[in-house]
C-alpha cells in the first residue's frame, strides 16, 4: 500500500511509533524514524527492517519539549528535498494515573508541549513541503482518553482532546490542497507504558476489556498504514477508535 | 537574473500582478493574495531563494516592502 512513499514517524523508538516504522517498511515506505537520542538497540532495528525490505530508515534525533530541537530537527528533513508524503506523530507522553489536585501545573505544561504543541508544530512546518506537493497525509495518535469519562490523568486527556479537535481543524483547512489529516484513538495497547501496571489492575483491566485483551501496536499501525495510503483517499478529519470496543471503566484500576 | 528580479517575478506569478501593481501591494490588497495566496506566494519564495521562512516571518510578510525587508535577513541582496 505503501511502496515508495516517504514518512516522517515521531515516536519511532517504541510501542506504536515502532510498529508503525516496521508495518510501513513491510510495505515499501522509506521513514525518517524520529526519536529523543541515539540508541543501539534502535539503531541495529532500523538496519535490519532496512536490508529485509529494501527501504531506507533515517533516524532523526528530536527532542520534543524543546521547540528550537523541533525546527532543527524537521528542517534537516526538509532540506533533503525529497516528498513528504506521510506523517506520523504517535510520540507523545503518559501521565501518572492521579488526580489533577496532586498535579503540578508544571507539569501539566510538560505534558501539553509534547502531547500537543510539539505536533502543531510539526506540522506546522512539515505541511510547508506537503502544500507545494499538493497532498500528503497526517495521522495524529491520540487515545479514548480524550472522551474524558474518568477521573484522573486530566493533562493526558485533555491534551488527546485537543490533538482531535486539532485533527479536525485542521482537516478543513489542509483539505483544499490536497493534505489530509485523521487521527487514531487506540484504547488501552501493550506498550512499555501498560506493562508497568501491576499485574493485579491488568487483570481487572482486561475483565472490562469488551475484547477481553490489551490491543497490540501492530494493530494500531495498520489502521495507520491504511490512512497513510490511498486506500483511505477520503477520509479527512476523522477520528478512528482502535480499541477493541472499548472497556467498562468502573473496572478501571482505582486512583492512587 | 538579481534578486529583486527574482523577487518580482515570483510575486507577479503567484498573485497574478503586473510589476507596475507590484510598489505599495499589501497583503489582501489583490483578489489573489490571501490566504491560500499567501503561503503560495511563501513556497514559491522558498524554493526560488532555496530558503525557509520562519513562522514569524510568514505572518510579518504583509505587504511587497516588508518582504524585501524580510528576505534581507535570508541573504537576499536588493
Amino acid at each position: 500500500m505503501l511502496k515508495g512513499r516517504n514518512a516522517i514517524i515521531t515516536g519511532a523508538r517504541s510501542g506504536i511509533g515502532l510498529a508503525t516504522v516496521r508495518i510501513f517498511a513491510q510495505q515499501g515506505a522509506n521513514c525518517w524514524a524520529v526519536v529523543h537520542r541515539e540508541d543501539d538497540v534502535f539503531l541495529d532495528e532500523i538496519q535490519t527492517l532496512q536490508e529485509e525490505n529494501h527501504v531506507w530508515i533515517k533516524p532523526v534525533y528530536i527532542d520534543l519539549s524543546e521547540s528550537e530541537s523541533i525546527k532543527t530537527g524537521i528542517k534537516e528533513i526538509i532540506k533533503e528535498k525529497q516528498p513528504i508524503d506521510v506523517l506520523v506523530n504517535a510520540a507523545g507522553i503518559v501521565s501518572p494515573n492521579r488526580l489533577f489536585s496532586m498535579t503540578t501545573m508544571q507539569y501539566i505544561r510538560k505534558v501539553m508541549d509534547v502531547n500537543f504543541f510539539s505536533i502543531l508544530e510539526i506540522i506546522q512546518l512539515v505541511t510547508r513541503v506537503m502544500q507545494r506537493q499538493r497532498k500528503g497525509s497526517i495521522i495524529n495518535i491520540a487515545s479514548i482518553a480524550a472522551d474524558c469519562e474518568d477521573t484522573s490523568q486530566l493533562e493526558y486527556a485533555t491534551s488527546k482532546a485537543a490533538l482531535v479537535c486539532a485533527t479536525k481543524k485542521l482537516a478543513r483547512e489542509f483539505g483544499t490542497m490536497g493534505i489530509r489529516v485523521n487521527a487514531v484513538s487506540p484504547g488501552l495497547t501493550a506498550t512499555k507504558m501498560v506493562s508497568e501496571i501491576e499485574e493485579d489492575a491488568m487483570a481487572k483491566i482486561n475483565s472490562g476489556l469488551a475484547m477481553k485483551r490489551l490491543g497490540n501496536p501492530e494493530e494500531i499501525a495498520r489502521v495507520i498504514a491504511f490512512l497513510a495510503s490511498d486506500q483511505s483517499s477520503f477520509i479527512n478529519g476523522e477520528n478512528i477508535k482502535v480499541d477493541g470496543g472499548g472497556f467498562d471503566l468502573r473496572l478501571m484500576v482505582s486512583n492512587k | 537574473m538579481t534578486d529583486l528580479e527574482k523577487y518580482n517575478t515570483v510575486f507577479c506569478e503567484s498573485i497574478n500582478v503586473t510589476e507596475g501593481q507590484l510598489a505599495g501591494l499589501k497583503y489582501q490588497g489583490t483578489e489573489l493574495w490571501d490566504s491560500v495566496g499567501h503561503m503560495t506566494l511563501i513556497a514559491a519564495l522558498e524554493d526560488a531563494f532555496d530558503i525557509m521562512f520562519d513562522t514569524d516571518d510568514i505572518i510579518d510578510f504583509s505587504s511587497y516592502e516588508k518582504g524585501l525587508e524580510i528576505l534581507k535577513k535570508y541573504n537576499a541582496e536588493f
